[in-house]
């Protein structure tokens, strides 16, 4: 099929129909296909859509209300009925946080730091536990959610301190090697940053990190497949934007600051991160900044793997019970059993 | 499940607060949308697809090259003789260009019964504990020629190694198992002089598809597992499912994308080689079958955003994992099938050290 392709290397997509993926589950496909049929479908607001930090302080403030009393609530209650677990609210180096145990037999020997998505302006409490409740119950892993400071209150690199702050608090009880980040969308995001604010600070990295429905940096080919395959118009640099706006948590922070944006780092730098497990999808806006950090990462000689699912979106392992979301959580889950372990000294 | 909670995952937050600003940012007049029927197909609007912010300046610049290359792949209706002279014309100049920058001897030498050829690096010493052997792409009917020089060069010259790529029987004159049968003689005769953990495999295309049927029919015919094996610009099932077989085939070029109700029907662009094979036969598609993939040895899989090849290899990548077995997979943003054939990209260089050090670290 002949492609126009101009000078300057933009190809010219014809009009087509695209069918959901083959390779999706049944359960998957009546989940996709009821989800996208239901209009209209919007995108997530971005800070740079703002002009003043008042207008953006509305719209988060409504966008955390509607989240707290409707889907990230129900969501995060149901997956609680499914993957039982206890959780305690209580503060650990001064940061506020949410702690997950199994309801039996617990892993001693390994620790989580989870780190909620939620566009680093909302997500804290609900989605920290949709994104903790089924690992620490299939794991038997003690996880700890953390409330980290975003925006509109508060700028980079509050997340990453408050990150720190929690890692440095456990590493009097745990060795490097025993402790995990993690964390989907923002939270993805911010497990790279952070571990690049942990090494940058001279301290030991910790044994592993999972960046999920993200990567660092900015724009690439998912910014267009994604967007159309999710029934969106597509928006270039999506995840740039939101991290460049003029309001928000990254107004003022560079995107070319390393901390920022960890694919930056020197090579020596990049070489100090531990093993790194990367989780997208060929329907996901993040499926581009995932490939470039592993690339970023295995160009550097670090143990990162990652794992794209055909057919599925944004965060699509939030839905724990579907077959894709059960292997995803089920790969995050031997990932840090085979990574962490109790003497191992990381870096 | 409610409402509420089917709408949430989705796209993780991004559905739930439909605020007055994102309206307005999609408000009428604004870029082309889509629309999406019940039945989940998203009918996609014509759109302008940039080259990705991801790639590098040299895979940009070659992006309108690599489109019209595609007028030039022989068509499966010319007649065979026709076909392989003109796909070894138009891989001509980029072979010349793979051999002054990356300098091998390479020997014609039959081993096991089977035409092959030896490359190893020149003017330097190479790997003499290791061995690897090459299975060339070509749709199972094509590219001995070409495609044995291009995969084996880059590998041999950066990594040090002695690589055999082998002529293995294709169509229209063989039939699956052809290929595989003397994929294994070539093996057994190298098992003579090397470990089974110090052989490793690898292929571009049909030959990373190959390579996957490889690693199903040794434990099923008596053989020991090679150390490692690279699937490459394919996976271990067939091709034209999943999601890349539209992205690439509206946005590449390079292959047609699925036909569409009512399409004439094109010719098999492997001329009959799994013609009478049941396409989920666990040797054929591997990845489909977990107690076969549960056998493989560690692979590494290099697949392209835009490439056909991108939901065989991320499908093959996530059955291996979920078997247990090691798995490497690379995903080249930007770019197309095979695009570890063109010397000059800063993205097939770094997939050379990564092919590289992933052999040097498994084989052993």
């Amino acid at each position: 099929m002949p492609i126009q392709v101009d000078a300057d290397g933009t190809v010219h997509v014809p009009a087509h129909k695209l069918p959901l993926s083959a390779a999706l589950s049944e359960q998957s496909r009546a989940y996709m296909a009821a989800a996208l049929s239901r209009a209209p479908r919007t995108a997530i607001p971005g800070p740079y859509e703002f002009a003043t930090e008042a207008e953006f302080k509305v719209m988060v403030d409504g966008f955390r209300e509607a989240m707290d009393n409707g889907h990230g609530k129900a969501m995060s209650d149901r997956l609680l009925e499914q993957f039982p677990v206890t959780i305690k609210q209580s503060t650990i180096g001064g940061v506020p946080v949410e702690e997950f145990t199994p309801l039996d037999a617990i892993d001693e020997d390994r620790v989580l730091i989870n780190l909620h998505g939620g566009a680093f302006y909302a997500g804290a409490i609900y989605i920290g536990r949709v994104e903790s409740i089924p690992i620490a119950n299939l794991g038997k892993f003690r996880v700890i959610s953390v409330d980290y400071r975003q925006g509109y209150e508060h700028k980079f690199p509050a997340a990453s301190e408050d990150v720190a702050a929690v890692y440095v608090e456990l590493l009097k009880d745990y060795a490097p090697g025993q402790i995990g980040i993690y964390g989907g969308s923002a939270g993805g995001v911010l497990a790279a940053q952070a571990t690049a604010w942990i090494l940058d600070k001279g301290m030991p990295a910790p044994g592993a990190i999972g960046i999920f429905g993200a990567g660092t940096g900015g724009a690439g080919d998912s910014d267009y497949f994604a967007a159309y395959a999710t029934g969106l118009p597509a928006s270039p640099g999506l995840l740039s934007r939101v991290a460049n706006g003029s309001v928000g948590y990254f107004s003022g922070a560079s995107n070319e600051d390393y901390l920022v944006n960890p694919n930056l780092a020197p090579i020596e730098f990049r070489a100090k991160f531990p093993p790194t497990l990367l989780i997208t999808g060929t329907r996901a806006f993040d499926m581009s900044p995932a490939i470039a950090t592993h690339r970023a990462l295995v160009q550097a000689g670090v143990d990162a793997s990652l794992h794209v699912f055909d057919g599925l979106a944004h965060c699509f392992y939030y839905e724990a019970t579907s077959p894709e979301g059960a292997d995803a959580n089920q790969t995050i889950v031997s990932f840090f059993k085979r990574q962490l372990s109790p003497n191992r000294q990381s870096a | 499940m409610t409402r509420r909670t089917r709408m949430s995952a989705i796209a993780g937050l991004a559905l739930a607060a439909t605020t007055a600003a994102t309206i307005s940012a999609h408000a009428e007049g604004g870029p082309p949308r889509p629309t999406i029927t019940p039945d989940g197909v998203t009918h996609v609007p014509a759109f302008d697809l940039p080259p990705s912010a991801f790639m590098s300046k040299e895979s940009t610049d070659i992006l309108k090259m690599r489109a019209m290359m595609h007028g030039a792949v022989p068509s499966p209706s010319d007649d065979i003789a026709t076909a392989r002279a003109g796909n070894d014309r138009q891989l001509a100049p980029i072979m010349a260009m793979m051999r002054a920058k990356y300098p091998v001897d390479m020997v014609e030498q039959t081993i096991g019964g089977v035409p092959t050829r030896v490359f190893t690096p020149k003017g330097k010493p190479f790997d003499r504990q290791r061995v690897l052997i090459n299975l060339h792409g070509g749709a199972f009917s094509l590219c001995w020629e070409g495609c044995s020089v291009l995969e084996s060069t880059p590998i041999a010259s950066v990594g040090g190694y002695k690589v055999v790529s082998v002529n293995y029987r294709m169509a229209p004159e063989a039939a699956h198992p052809a290929g595989v049968e003397d994929v294994a003689a070539v093996y057994r005769e190298l098992l003579k002089s090397y470990k089974p953990k110090n052989i490793g495999i690898y292929g571009c295309s049909a030959g990373g598809a190959l390579t996957g049927q490889a690693a199903a029919w040794f434990p099923a015919h008596g053989l020991p597992q090679p150390g490692a094996i690279g699937i490459f610009g394919a996976g271990a099932v067939r091709f034209g499912a999943g999601d890349s077989a539209y992205f690439a085939g509206y946005a590449d070029g390079g292959f047609p994308p699925p036909p569409r109700p009512g399409d004439k029907a094109q010719p098999a662009m492997d001329r009959g080689y799994f013609a009478n094979v049941d396409m989920t036969d666990p040797i054929v598609s591997p990845a489909l079958h977990p107690a076969v993939m549960a056998k493989f040895p560690p692979t590494l899989l290099i697949t392209g955003t835009r490439a056909p090849d991108m939901s065989p290899a991320i499908v093959t990548n996530s059955a291996l994992l979920k078997a247990g077995v090691r798995s490497t997979l690379i995903v080249a943003e930007g770019q197309g099938h095979c695009y570890i054939y063109l010397p000059m990209f800063p993205e097939s260089q770094d997939a050379y050290q990564v092919i590289t050090n992933f052999f040097r670290d498994n084989l052993k």
